[in-house]
């Protein structure tokens, strides 16, 4: 059902153009480094304190690779349906998998993890609403002739737009930088995703991310990354995780 | 009821409910959510701690200190620069901004969502609700941009460029998409990082709920190698928020976050026209940032690659020559033609304002003023197009032509001479007043065209020529009520430039003297001089003024290309500066050859923009080279009516 009437396509694979926060994406920043970060003082001080090479050394490096910050990091995301309700995102960043669920269940939920659990759904526009359209793809009602959706006018029986909205809790505590800055179980991550073309035909998106942590941040944490399709899957290279 | 009837009826309630709650349980998780744009936007952390300086003031969750206190010099990060964008990013010095011509510069819509804003946008309705246009303000010097939703096209390549520009919209499902056009020379990094006038920008806003976040897409071939995109997040202000409380810099209330700004001198400057900037290799901040950052001094200088992910492993691998300063080849430049509007042929026929029109495509550009007392035209064109001329000049005003006013011989602005001086008209002076269109230039411009070659024959037809000459270095005239400066420049592009000011419309129209389509066109056989070229447009910018926030005021009608104003004639100027230092130090101090300094390419920066198969940077070397190569440049003025 989802993956029928997905409003935009995210699925193939895409790359992250970096011209924005540079040097925190691309490098590690220096301890102590915490420009745009809205930390409260107990935050700058965890981060301060926390040994980042014994971090590294006890194989924990996949803890600055978790949902609030995986798209962040410089690389390539394979996005795909693992089925007709699950969308699945794979980066080659630190190797890290989510999957995004439609029909989201809180027995499914299961232990926290870096990735926690994510619950999506698609957010449309010009009214379109999929309980509205029979298994023909008629507007249900149109044969009588009665307006179908929100909005103005007759609403599409197809979508004409629309993002992903995902919202993922369930997360096991990580760190929001590589230099130690800590984000807590607590936290809640909402992402919206939106696809633009450009004049000439070439697609990106967007994911807005708006990362909710009342244990270490005084406001919420909202940054935009860019994402732009790849002609294939052939640059994607799978690396490890890693504080360096 | 029967009690079997009884239990019926339950039964099928609750197959009911549970049928709607196998609905409910596989329904698309949907709904219905608002897309509009419009209200009140702030920066994400108003007032939360984000690190050094000022991020606090501003609050923005990426890149808060760059966007905040500005970015490190010579930090290119990230930025798919060519070596044209990298040679004007490097030349770029910071005390610029302290000088008059640039102390009010608006950030432009190339920049401007990413520099201090806090964003409030309206929708203009019109009688069935529909939006006609959407504004956009309450960036840095409100560049506010307007974003027509009506169809309307964008408007004639040679209509004045803005620091905003021209944008129109439309909705594409839940993402508004607009496209901008007609912009000023302005920056995509506030470190000097250029973006040209002949840039397009793409901008994307999309409502997240209570965020939005607007990306955009900045085209600009001369500078940069692909695309370069931005995404900047907002969140709905407070309520309560008014336009009182919209200022971050209330302290200041004479150069403030939104308006105001009063050109003013915030160096001490050697000269009155002094333009602060780096020689080619001289930027004392090169490699700065390499050594904070410790990464190679070439990464700081930008380029496609560093923005890809797998520029990590080569920062990993150490570059060719890590920590330092780092030298700038420049090969050859190969890019593709600026967009600058071409002769057509279809005149374009525009209205500068006040009294006073441009026609362009007839090669030169053609002022006219009209009143009731007639017409004034400034050049005449090229004289290929003169039925077409005449015709624009008749769509403006139908009364007759009194006087034609030539800024130099150049063929392509006195070609029309003969046709436009021999339709009936008269002048309202002298003694010929009523009979003759009176044809008024400096009187070198005389000695040029009425000059006889070998065989005795002249360039143009006597009633071509100039019937008025005047020798004093300025001539006043006051025509359909309004004072008229003619103001000769001496040796300039030539030795019979003259610009011409129309007070009352606040226009001014100077020939070659200034152009938007080619290097600085210096004819040393005609008595002009590269010293003098820049004079000249230092005369020009102490006549022109600009409105609030260097925008308008003085309106310029160039010898070639789009109408502009005084910002647009300071770019020029400062490339004019610059390229006379590269020059000096290359030629008058280094003692080189021509063609080791072609070699060198003294444009590089501009060479894109400007440079033509018509007037090349090689012939524009060969032009200037003497001057500099004498150790003497020649002295405006030296030779002022020596061609009688």
């Amino acid at each position: 059902m989802h993956q029928r009437y997905a409003p935009i396509d995210l699925t193939r694979t895409w790359v992250t153009i970096v011209t924005e926060d540079w040097d925190v994406r691309m490098l590690t920043p220096k301890k102590g480094d915490f420009h745009s970060l809205p930390l409260t003082r107990a935050a700058q001080d965890a981060a301060n304190r926390i040994d980042m090479a014994q971090v590294d050394a006890s194989g924990r490096a996949c803890e600055a690779y978790g949902a609030p910050v995986v798209m962040r990091h410089p690389g390539r995301v394979r996005i795909a349906w693992q089925d007709g309700e699950t969308l699945r995102i794979e980066t080659d960043a630190g190797r890290q998998m989510r999957r995004l669920h439609f029909n989201a269940r809180a027995a499914d939920r299961g232990e926290p993890t870096l990735q926690g659990f994510s619950a999506a759904e698609w957010q449309y526009a010009n009214g379109f609403d999929p309980l509205h359209v029979d298994d023909t793809g008629r507007a249900r009602g149109a044969a009588r002739g009665g307006r179908v959706g929100a909005g103005r006018g007759v609403a599409s029986t197809q979508p004409t737009g629309g993002r992903l909205k995902v919202v993922t809790t369930n997360l096991a505590a990580g760190f929001l930088r590589k230099n130690g800055v800590p984000y807590s179980a607590d936290t809640t991550v909402t992402e919206y995703y939106n696809l633009l073309a450009e004049p000439a035909g070439t697609e990106w998106f967007v994911v807005t991310t708006v990362v909710h942590d009342p244990v270490n941040l005084a406001v919420d944490y909202i940054t935009s990354t860019n994402f732009r399709k790849e002609p294939d899957d052939s640059k994607f290279t799978p690396e490890p995780c890693t504080l360096r | 009821m029967s009690a079997r009837l009884v239990e019926h009826a339950q039964l099928s309630r609750v197959l009911l409910l549970i049928l709607l709650a196998l609905v409910w349980t596989t329904r698309p998780a949907t709904a219905q959510i608002d897309f509009d744009i419009v209200g009140f936007w702030d920066q994400p952390a108003l007032g939360t701690v984000l690190g050094p300086g000022n991020a606090a003031i501003f609050g923005f969750e990426e890149d808060s200190t760059e966007r905040a206190d500005g970015p490190t010099l010579v930090d290119y990060l990230g930025i798919p620069l060519n070596v044209e964008g990298r040679a004007r990013a490097l030349a770029y010095d910071s005390a610029l901004l302290g000088v008059p011509e640039h102390v009010c510069m608006r950030h432009p819509s190339q920049y401007s969502y990413w520099g201090p804003a806090r964003l409030r946008i309206a929708a203009q309705l019109d009688a069935n609700l529909d939006a006609v246009s959407y504004t956009v303000a309450g960036t840095f010097r409100r560049a506010d941009r307007t974003i027509w939703m009506d169809g309307r096209p964008h408007p004639s390549p040679f209509a004045p460029h803005t620091w905003a520009g021209f944008t129109t919209g439309e909705w594409r499902g839940s993402t508004l998409v607009t496209t901008t056009t007609h912009l000023k020379w302005g920056w995509i990094r506030r470190n000097g990082v250029p973006s040209s006038d002949q840039a397009t920008v793409v901008t994307y806003y999309t409502r997240n709920e209570n965020v939005l976040t607007i990306t955009w897409i900045v085209y600009d071939s001369l500078y940069l190698t692909e695309p370069y995109i931005k995404s900047a997040d907002f969140i709905t202000a407070p309520r309560g928020v008014s336009a009182a409380s919209f200022d971050v810099e209330p302290a200041d209330r004479t150069n403030n976050f939104f308006g105001l700004c009063f050109p003013r001198e915030e160096i001490a400057r050697p000269e009155p026209h002094y333009v602060p900037h780096y020689l080619p290799g001289a930027n004392p901040f090169m490699g700065e940032l390499a050594m904070k950052l410790r990464i190679p001094a070439e990464t700081t200088l930008g380029g496609a690659e560093t923005a890809y992910p797998e520029y990590r492993e080569k920062l990993r691998q150490g570059a060719p020559s890590a920590r330092g300063r780092a030298t700038i080849t420049a090969p050859a430049v190969v890019q593709p033609r600026p967009g600058e509007p071409a002769p057509d042929t279809a005149l374009d026929v525009l209205k500068v304002q006040g009294n006073v029109w441009m026609i362009a495509g007839a090669d030169g550009n053609i002022a006219v003023q009209a009143g009731d007392q007639g017409v004034i035209v400034v050049d005449t064109g090229d004289g290929t197009m003169n039925d077409a001329v005449i015709a624009a000049i008749r769509r403006i005003s139908t009364k007759p032509i009194r006087y034609i006013i030539n800024t130099s011989a150049s063929a392509h602005h006195v070609g029309g001479n003969a046709a436009l001086a021999s339709l009936p008209g008269g002048s309202t002076t002298g003694g010929q007043r009523g009979a003759l269109v009176s044809v008024i230039a400096q009187e070198n411009v005389y000695s040029r065209m009425s000059r006889p070659d070998a065989n005795g024959a002249t360039l143009f037809p006597a009633v071509a020529w100039p019937s008025d000459g005047y020798y004093a270095p300025r001539r006043g005239l006051t025509f359909n009520g309004e004072a008229i400066d003619i103001v000769h420049m001496a040796n300039a592009s030539t030795d019979g430039d003259s610009l011409v000011y129309f007070r009352g419309s606040n226009v001014l129209v100077t020939g070659d003297l200034f152009t938007t389509t080619n290097l600085p066109m210096v004819d040393r056989a005609q008595g002009g001089s590269y010293a003098g070229l820049l004079s000249a447009l230092n005369a020009l910018l102490d006549i022109a003024v600009p409105d609030d926030l260097m925008e308008g005021g003085t309106y310029i009608v160039p010898g070639h290309g789009r109408i502009c104003d005084e910002a647009d004639l300071v770019e020029y100027r400062d490339m004019v500066y610059e390229v006379r230092d590269r020059l000096k130090t290359m030629i008058t101090d280094g003692a080189m050859t021509a063609a080791q300094v072609k070699a060198a390419h003294p444009v590089l920066g501009w060479d894109a923009r400007y440079s033509r198969p018509a007037w090349t940077a090689d012939m524009f070397v060969d032009a200037v080279y003497p001057e500099f190569a004498s150790r003497t440049p020649a002295r405006p003025g030296a030779t002022r009516g020596a061609a009688r």
